[in-house]
């Protein structure tokens, strides 16, 4: 794999479940080209190459971003209409991952065009098996169009 | 002017000398213009002479040169044969005495030939005529001469040159025209005496000079008058110069010659010549003309005093019979055209006049007499005194009415003052109107004053004064005219009675009194000593109801008399059975008399058993009866009696009559009043004693009815509401809108409900509804009053506002919890995120520790490991339960009808397949179907059924039961077990949030289940609540609603 292609970005603010996601991710070997970002904003510069991303070429990937929706600065679902507002995100697989089960999140974000809508399990085991499954399934199984 | 002048005959005289004036200058005018005339015709003639004179001359000449042409042709000269030529020339001269000589003449100028014998040869080589002849070879005249020849005789030469064949002047042939001959033979005949003829040569030498030539021919006559004339006029004319002699003449000259180089004839005919006629013509015109002018003045004599004189001298003396006052003196000419038949005319015609003013002004005095006289009879006849005092009052005349209103004779009258005859307190009246009004303003305003009469009577009059000035303005005398008002008096004294009575019968009172009211005026207007009024009962008997002057026993036997069973006078007036043939009787159904005594002497034995005779009896003497009528029915009659004689006569009686009019009307309505009191007594206490407050109000919102139950209403008094505006009754702060509600009702609005409130004399509020009705009177539109009823509404209106207060709270209430679900919502959202992230952490990193590190923790330290995941689960799982709960609440209903049964069917079986293990004894009742929202009925299930499966767990045989039940109209579902139960004393928490009645080791669970259960139930309307035995089951009661309507 190009040491320069990205294939997750995972948005998330708490630290400890950004190590446990990628702790999960690293146990099926999914987490060597993964980019980790701590708010909404970042996320977007990240995606849209600007900021302190602007050197980044746009054409790298990811493949898959893993989205927190309570996020600081810009929420997660702020972030996911950006994404899809623009034309070289629109098509991106976008994975809501979060705490939340809240009816009316859910619906929202499956408004906006998100991919997958996934509830973080308390569970440990359930959390490291969910996020793998995630991993394996978005970076292995699914394939983006051209 | 003279006093001849100014005769009309010699003025007239002198019109026709001017008029002949005219005539004067024309003809001067004419004899002017004849002279001019007269000297242009003898300038004429003179110049027609001048011209025969130098045509005869031409003719002279003429023959002259015909005879030299003729010479020269004879052999005799053609040779120039001197000797022959001479006698032939002697032979000729003989024959013509015109000339004085004939020759010719060699061209060298030698005369070779001569008639005249010469003496001496003659050399005419510087003679003008010959060189002339010699220069032009043509016939030529020559100049005046003397000689030579024929000396001393003068003569013109006439010459023709003999030219030969070669054209050469062989000789020149002359005659010698003699001029003394011509002199002799000029004519002046038919030219008038003193006329003068000049001929004259071209260089101006007379010629000829008629008469007298010796003393002219020979000269020069260049520098004389009329030679200048001549040379100026070289082609011929005329002019009016002095002639040779002195005397001016008028002349025509002619030259002989057409170039006007030869001879000139002049003719003069002197100036007297030429104006003789017209002289003696204007001497005839102005003769003929003084003669006429004499004529005229004579004739204008004689006409004037036929024409002129004699007319006027008629006028003159007509107008002195006129002026002596004879009216029919007339000029007698009956010619009207012309200024004197005019003149005539209009002295006939003012004479006319005059007679016909005559005429007319004796007319006018005798109508004057006439209108004088008659004037004077309505003056005295007149109904009115009419007076005239001098400004002191004292009289200098009245008429005829005057002198009756005050009772003295003429002759009296005029000894007295107008002071004397007025009543004392009148004349400071009388003094005031004349200072006041008279002197200010001519006359005074009509006012009233009275005179004393001879025999002192008082006589009321309508006085007017009018001021009386002499010539220079000066107040002179008094006018008065007076009105006898006597009768005016009376009748107002009528009116004033009947206006009296009326006001009376205008009270509205009792009858009694009214009665009593009109007896006593009637005892004032009739002077009798005894009135009463007797009024028709119902019953037909007529007693009293008033009476004065009547004794009690007089009364009482008459009050007694019944219409149908007695006879008197009072019975047939009273029944109107009377007779107006009678004397007694009136018109009006009345009976009078004066003097009954009297009368019974004398009636009849059938007339006196009429009537009882008890007036009579009584001593009463003058007795009228007079019946109250009310339209054709009578309701009782007046009764008037005197003991004197005559106090009743007729007019009294119809004055009575007049009254009863009024009386009627007044007995009537008094009845009438007093039957409505009775009516409105009954509907007084009606209304008074009615249970719903009633009040009435006027058109000025004065309130005029107050009920009881008002008053008990208000706390006011009826005595002390009445008479006062509507609006005491309303409280201060809401008056001026309930007063301007009520007004409303003015315009006939009724109120139907309507809240007005009402202040109480305690000072607290009632609320009432109203309504109202409006009366009108009977034209429909006038607003009498306004009836309204209340209702005290107070309490319902407590009641009312305490809904609408619990209600607004409610709503307050309602928007808190919405704003608490709100918060709540927030919180839940928090927690699901944020409290479940650091459980994830702690679970996720006690399994990351046992993963990495299991060989560095001991087996105590794995169970650590171990505990802190599963609390971390254990959390999770309230967490989720929790929002689980809180979700509840904010989730909408979806209403729809359940199955029941099947429901519960379902949700057993999957609690039942969770635990395969277990033995479970399904019991279920028959269910009939709840609405409600079908998936939170169902977690009802759930819970309700997990709890029983989980709580039944140490029984061997589980025994679970659904049942239902109707109680109260409620549906009532229930859940039994016989699992272990509880305590009943704990009941109260057992449907709290994470409440719990059992041990985690015994029974795990996060006391969460009945609360949503309780939750649910709730929000569908309905209830729960649960039965239980320590150690022998539970039972869980919820009631749905049976149908849709909540």
């Amino acid at each position: 794999m190009h040491a320069n292609i990205v294939e997750i970005l995972l948005v998330e603010d708490n630290t400890s479940d950004a190590e446990l996601t990628i702790r999960a991710l690293k146990k099926s070997n999914l987490a060597n080209n993964l980019v980790w970002v701590k708010d909404g904003a970042e996320a977007l510069d990240f995606l849209f190459a600007q900021g302190p991303y602007s050197s980044r070429e746009t054409g790298t990937g990811p493949k898959v971003v893993m989205l927190d929706l309570k996020l600081p600065k810009l929420d997660g679902l702020e972030v996911l209409r950006r994404m899809r507002a623009e034309e070289r995100t629109r098509v991106l697989p976008v994975v809501v991952l979060t705490s939340s089960r809240e009816e009316k999140d859910i619906v929202e974000s499956y408004r906006l065009g998100v991919n997958s809508y996934i509830v973080k399990p308390v569970d440990f085991d359930k959390f490291v098996k969910t996020v793998s499954d995630l991993g394996m399934y978005w970076l292995l199984v699914n394939v983006p169009p051209a | 002017m003279s006093s001849w002048f100014s005769s009309l005959r010699v003025r007239l005289m002198l019109l026709v000398v001017l008029a002949a004036l005219p005539a004067l200058a024309a003809i001067v005018y004419n004899g002017i213009q004849e002279r001019g005339l007269g000297e242009s015709r003898a300038e004429e003639q003179a110049l027609t002479s001048a011209r025969l004179t130098s045509s005869e001359f031409q003719t002279l000449v003429n023959s002259g040169h015909q005879f030299l042409a003729t010479l020269a042709q004879l052999p005799e000269v053609s040779s120039s044969d001197a000797q022959a030529s001479s006698v032939l020339f002697a032979s000729f001269l003989s024959q013509n005495p015109q000339y004085a000589n004939i020759g010719a003449v060699a061209p060298d100028g030698n005369v070779f030939a001569s008639a005249v014998p010469m003496g001496n040869p003659f050399d005419f080589s510087t003679v003008g005529w010959f060189q002339t002849a010699v220069a032009t070879r043509e016939f030529t005249i020559g100049d005046y001469m003397v000689g030579p020849i024929i000396a001393p005789r003068y003569t013109i030469h006439l010459a023709h040159p003999f030219v030969d064949a070669r054209g050469q002047v062989k000789d020149v042939l002359f005659v010698a025209l003699d001029l003394g001959w011509l002199d002799q033979r000029i004519s002046v005949s038919g030219l008038p005496e003193g006329s003068t003829l000049v001929l004259v040569d071209s260089k101006g030498v007379v010629l000829v000079h008629y008469p007298d030539p010796a003393g002219y021919v020979g000269q020069s006559i260049i520098n004389e008058p009329l030679g200048k004339a001549m040379a100026s006029a070289r082609e011929g004319g005329s002019a009016k110069v002095a002639g040779l002699d002195g005397a001016t003449r008028l002349f025509g000259f002619v030259p002989l010659t057409p170039a006007g180089k030869g001879p000139y004839v002049a003719i003069g005919v002197p100036e007297s010549v030429a104006f003789a006629d017209v002289n003696s013509q204007l001497r005839r015109n102005l003769l003929a003309l003084a003669i006429t002018m004499a004529l005229g003045a004579l004739l204008a004599f004689v006409a004037t005093g036929a024409l002129v004189m004699r007319p006027v001298q008629r006028l003159v003396a007509a107008t002195r019979r006129l002026a002596n006052g004879d009216l029919e003196a007339r000029s007698g000419m009956t010619q009207r055209e012309g200024e004197l038949g005019q003149l005539a005319g209009a002295f006939d015609d003012m004479a006319e006049a005059l007679k016909r003013e005559r005429q007319e002004a004796e007319h006018s005095t005798y109508l004057l007499r006439e209108s004088e006289s008659r004037y004077r009879g309505l003056y005295d006849s007149i109904r009115d005194g009419i007076l005239m005092t001098d400004l002191d009052g004292r009289i200098l005349e009245c008429n005829q009415t005057f002198l009756e209103m005050v009772g003295y004779n003429r002759k009296a009258i005029t000894r007295l003052t107008n002071q004397e005859i007025t009543p004392v307190k009148w004349r400071r009246t009388d003094g005031g109107m004349v200072r006041h009004q008279v002197m200010v303003k001519g006359y005074s305003d009509e006012y009233e004053k009275e005179y004393r009469t001879k025999d002192g009577k008082i006589i009321p009059t309508a006085a007017k004064v009018w001021l009386v000035k002499d010539d220079t303005g000066k107040p002179k005398a008094l006018w008065g005219i007076m009105r006898d008002i006597t009768e005016r008096k009376r009748t107002q004294s009528e009116i004033e009675t009947s206006r009296r009575f009326l006001e009376i019968a205008n009270r509205h009172g009792r009858i009694g009194p009214l009665l009593n009211d009109f007896v006593a005026e009637i005892k004032v207007l009739t002077g009798c000593s005894a009135i009463a009024i007797r009024l028709l009962d119902r019953s037909g008997d007529i007693p009293y109801a008033v009476s004065i002057g009547f004794s009690r026993a007089f009364c009482e036997s008459e009050s007694a008399l019944s219409v149908h069973s007695d006879r008197c006078w009072c019975i047939s007036v009273i029944a109107g059975n009377t007779d107006s043939s009678m004397p007694w009787y009136t018109g009006f159904g009345s009976f009078f008399i004066n003097g009954t005594t009297r009368f019974l002497s004398t009636a009849s034995p059938q007339l006196k058993a009429e009537t009882r005779n008890v007036c009579n009896a009584y001593g009463f003497e003058s007795l009228a009866l007079v019946p109250i009528r009310s339209g054709d029915r009578i309701l009782g009659l007046i009764q008037v009696a005197d003991e004197h004689d005559g106090m009743v006569p007729l007019d009294m009686v119809k004055q009575l009559e007049k009254i009863s009019a009024t009386m009627g009307v007044c007995v009537q309505r008094a009845w009438a009043e007093e039957s409505l009191e009775e009516t409105q007594a009954y509907l007084n206490n009606l209304l008074d004693y009615a249970n719903a407050p009633i009040i009435v109000w006027n058109a000025s919102f004065t309130i005029t009815r107050f009920n009881h139950a008002f008053e008990r209403l208000t706390g006011m008094r009826a005595e002390h509401v009445i008479g006062k505006r509507l609006d005491v009754l309303f409280p201060e702060g809401t008056r001026e809108l309930s007063m301007a509600y009520v007004g409303r009702t003015q315009t006939g609005e009724r109120f139907e409900t309507v809240e007005i409130p009402i202040m109480r004399t305690d000072g607290s509020t009632r609320t009432v509804l109203w309504n109202s009705a409006t009366l009108f009177a009977s034209d429909g539109t006038t607003l009498v009053a306004t009836i309204a009823q209340g209702q005290d509404i107070t309490e319902r209106k407590a009641a009312e506002e305490d809904v609408k207060r619990l209600n607004a709270e409610l709503t307050r209430n309602v928007s808190y919890l919405e704003a608490a679900n709100k918060e709540l919502e927030a919180f839940s959202y928090s927690v699901s995120h944020d409290l479940r992230a650091p459980l994830r952490a702690m679970s996720g990193f006690s399994q990351v520790m046992l993963d990495d590190y299991s060989d560095k923790v001991d087996d105590e330290g794995k169970r650590y490991l171990g505990i802190i995941a599963s609390n971390a689960r254990k959390m999770g799982q309230l967490i989720n339960d929790l929002l689980a709960f809180s979700r509840l609440s904010r989730a909408s209903l979806n209403i729809a009808k359940i199955d029941m049964a099947d429901l519960a069917r379902q949700v057993f079986a999957e609690q039942a397949a969770a635990v395969p293990d277990r033995v479970l004894d399904f019991r279920m009742d028959e269910l009939p179907p709840a609405y409600g929202d079908a998936s939170m009925i169902r977690q009802v299930l759930v819970n309700l059924f997990a709890n029983a499966v989980k709580f039944t767990r140490p029984k061997a045989e589980a025994v679970i039961q659904i049942g239902f039940r109707s109680e109260g109209g409620e549906n009532v579902y229930y859940v039994k077990d016989n699992g272990v139960g509880f305590d009943m004393q704990y009941q109260n928490k057992l449907f709290g949030v994470f409440q719990r009645l059992h041990r985690e080791v015994d029974f795990e669970g996060t006391g969460v289940g009945l609360a949503i259960v309780q939750r649910i139930v709730l929000r569908h309307g309905g209830r729960v609540w649960a039965e239980a035995v320590v150690g022998d089951g539970a039972t869980f009661y919820f009631t749905l609603p049976g149908n849709q309507l909540r």
